[in-house]
C-alpha cells in the first residue's frame, strides 16, 4: 500500500514536472491564480508519506521506560503527542478563476493550469498547478481509478513552512539546540562558551 | 543579567557532552542531588544502549546473545518505539539503516525527556537538560524570564540562526555539519546531504529527536513531510542555505524587546 502510494507520488511529481514544461510552451486555456505566494515549490522526489492507516497501536505503553532498579525512577515518557488519524495528503482547493497572464522570466506563465489526465498503472493521474510571479505555487493531482489515500495526492506547497532569510545571530540565549557534537567537539562548541559563561 | 544562576553542571556521557541546569531555589545539596540522579540515569542509559560497548544490552541483542523479552523494560520500550516510529515516517526513520542496529536517533531525545519528566516530579520545576544539542527545557531560566534556546548555524558554529523561547519545551536538531554525511537514506543507502540543518520543537524529545532525524533522511522531501506534523514545528537549513520555518515556531521575542517588556 504504501509502496503503491509512493509510486503514485512519485510519478505525479515527475508528470507535474513534464505538464510544466509543456505549459512553458502552450499556455492552457484554464485560468489565472490569484494565489499570490512566493513558496518555491521543491518539485520531484518521492512523497515520504507515512503510511498511517496501520494506526490502533500507536500509544505508548506507561512504564516502558521505567528502569527497574536506578535511583531516578524516571517514570514513563511524557504524555505521547497526537498523531493525526488521517493521511498527510491534503487536496488543493480547485483552480480559481482567473485574470489576464504575465509572462514571467522564468517563462512560466502565471495561472493555474490542469493537465489531460495520464493513464499510469494505479489510474488516471490529472495534476493541476498554479504558477505566480513565474513560480510554481501549487500543484496538485487526482487520481481517478486510484483507491484509498491515493485518490487525491498534493504537492501543495508548504503550507506552514515559510522561506525566510538564513541569518548569523549572536543572541542572548541559555543554551544551544544543534546536530549531536562529540565529546571533543563540544570543547569549542558554543554550548561550551555559555557553560563556561555560568560557572 | 546576572550569570551564575542556579546549579550547571556538565559530563561527558553517550559520546557528548551532557549539561543539567536546575534553576529553581532549593538548597544546594539538593540541587545537586538532583542533576547527579540525572546523570546516572543517563549513565544507565548509556550503558544499555552503547553502540560502542560490547556488553551493552542493544549490542548483545544485535549479536543475537540477548533476546527482547529477556531484556531492560527500556529496551523492548525503544524497540518498540523505533518499530512505530518506522511506520510513522514511512521507513526513514530507520534504526538499521546503517546494517547495524543503532536507535540513537531516539534513545538520546528520549533519554532526555525521561530525565526531565523525573527531574519535574522530583520537584525541580525549573531545568534545562541538553544532551549534545537536543534540548529539553521546563519554567523559567530566571524569573519572569523562559529559556532561550538558540539553534544553532549550520555554517557558523558559533553563532544561532534562530532562538526558540519556552516554559515546556524539547527541541532537538539533527543535521550534517558536525559529524558529516552520516544520516543515510534507508530506500537508497546513501548519505542524505540535501538537507544541512533540520530542528522539531514539541512536547516529546525523543519524537522531536526521531523526527528530525527521519526529516534529514528524506533530503527536500523532509520538508513537505515536517509540514504534516501535528504539535511539532520545524526549521530547516537547507544545504544550499534556504531557511524554512513553520509559522508555529516559538520564536523568542528579540533582546531588546525582552528588555523593554521587563523594564
Amino acid at each position: 500500500m504504501r509502496r503503491a502510494a509512493a509510486a503514485v507520488i512519485g510519478t505525479v511529481a515527475g508528470t507535474s514536472l513534464l505538464i510544466v514544461t509543456k505549459l512553458g510552451v502552450h499556455p492552457p486555456d484554464s485560468g489565472l491564480a490569484g494565489n499570490d505566494t512566493s513558496v518555491v515549490v521543491g518539485a520531484g522526489g518521492p512523497s515520504p508519506a507515512p503510511d498511517t492507516t496501520d494506526g490502533g497501536d500507536d500509544e505508548r505503553e506507561d512504564g516502558g521506560a521505567a528502569p527497574a532498579s536506578t535511583g531516578p525512577v524516571p517514570a514513563q515518557p511524557s504524555s505521547a503527542p497526537s498523531r493525526p488519524a488521517g493521511a498527510p495528503t491534503t487536496t488543493t482547493a480547485a483552480p480559481r478563476p482567473t485574470t489576464p497572464a504575465t509572462t514571467a522570466g522564468s517563462g512560466l506563465r502565471n495561472g493555474s493550469f490542469t493537465g489531460t489526465g495520464v493513464k499510469e498503472r494505479y489510474g488516471t493521474i490529472t495534476v493541476t498547478m498554479t504558477v505566480s510571479g513565474g513560480r510554481i505555487t501549487d500543484a496538485s493531482a487526482t487520481c481517478g481509478g486510484c483507491s484509498g489515500e491515493s485518490q487525491s495526492i498534493s504537492t501543495n506547497a508548504f503550507s506552514r513552512l515559510r522561506q525566510e532569510a538564513l541569518t548569523a545571530q549572536s543572541a542572548n540565549i541559555a543554551t544551544v539546540s544543534g546536530a549531536t557534537y562529540t565529546s571533543g567537539a563540544y570543547k569549542t562548541s558554543l554550548q561550551a562558551a555559555l557553560n563556561a559563561a555560568h560557572a | 543579567m546576572p550569570e551564575g544562576q542556579g546549579l550547571l553542571r556538565v559530563e561527558q556521557i553517550m559520546g557528548t557532552a551532557v549539561s543539567v541546569h536546575i534553576t529553581d531555589p532549593l538548597p544546594g545539596p539538593v540541587r545537586e542531588a538532583l542533576a547527579e540522579k540525572t546523570f546516572e540515569w543517563l549513565r544507565l542509559v548509556d550503558r544499555r544502549f552503547s553502540t560502542y560497548l560490547p556488553d551493552s544490552e542493544l549490542c548483545r541483542l544485535d549479536r543475537g546473545e540477548l533476546a527482547a523479552a529477556d531484556g531492560s523494560d527500556s529496551l523492548r520500550y525503544v524497540l518498540e518505539a523505533c518499530a512505530r516510529l518506522w511506520r510513522e515516517t514511512g521507513g526513514y526513520f530507520d534504526a538499521q539503516a546503517t546494517g547495524r542496529l543503532d536507535p540513537s536517533g531516539f534513545v538520546k531525545g528520549w533519554s532526555v525527556q525521561v530525565a526531565s519528566d523525573w527531574l519535574a516530579a522530583a520537584g525541580a520545576l525549573n531545568h534545562c537538560v541538553n544532551a549534545g544539542g537536543d534540548v529539553r527545557v521546563r519554567g523559567e531560566h530566571e524569573p519572569g524570564r523562559p529559556w532561550r534556546i538558540g539553534i544553532r548555524h549550520p555554517f557558523e558554529s558559533q553563532r544561532v540562526c534562530a532562538v526558540v523561547a519556552g516554559t515546556d519545551l524539547a527541541v532537538a536538531t539533527s543535521g550534517t555539519y558536525e559529524r558529516g554525511y552520516h544520516v543515510v537514506d534507508p530506500l537508497t543507502g546513501r548519505p542524505a546531504r540535501a538537507l544541512a540543518s533540520v530542528t522539531v520543537v514539541g512536547a516529546d524529545l525523543g519524537l522531536a529527536d526521531a523526527y528530525a532525524t527521519a526529516a534529514v533522511a528524506m533530503g527536500e522531501a523532509g520538508l513537505r513531510w515536517l509540514d504534516t506534523l501535528d504539535g511539532y514545528e520545524s526549521l530547516v537549513v537547507t544545504a544550499d542555505g534556504r531557511l524554512f520555518r513553520t509559522a508555529g515556531l516559538p520564536q523568542a521575542a528579540a533582546d531588546d524587546e525582552l528588555d523593554e517588556t521587563l523594564g
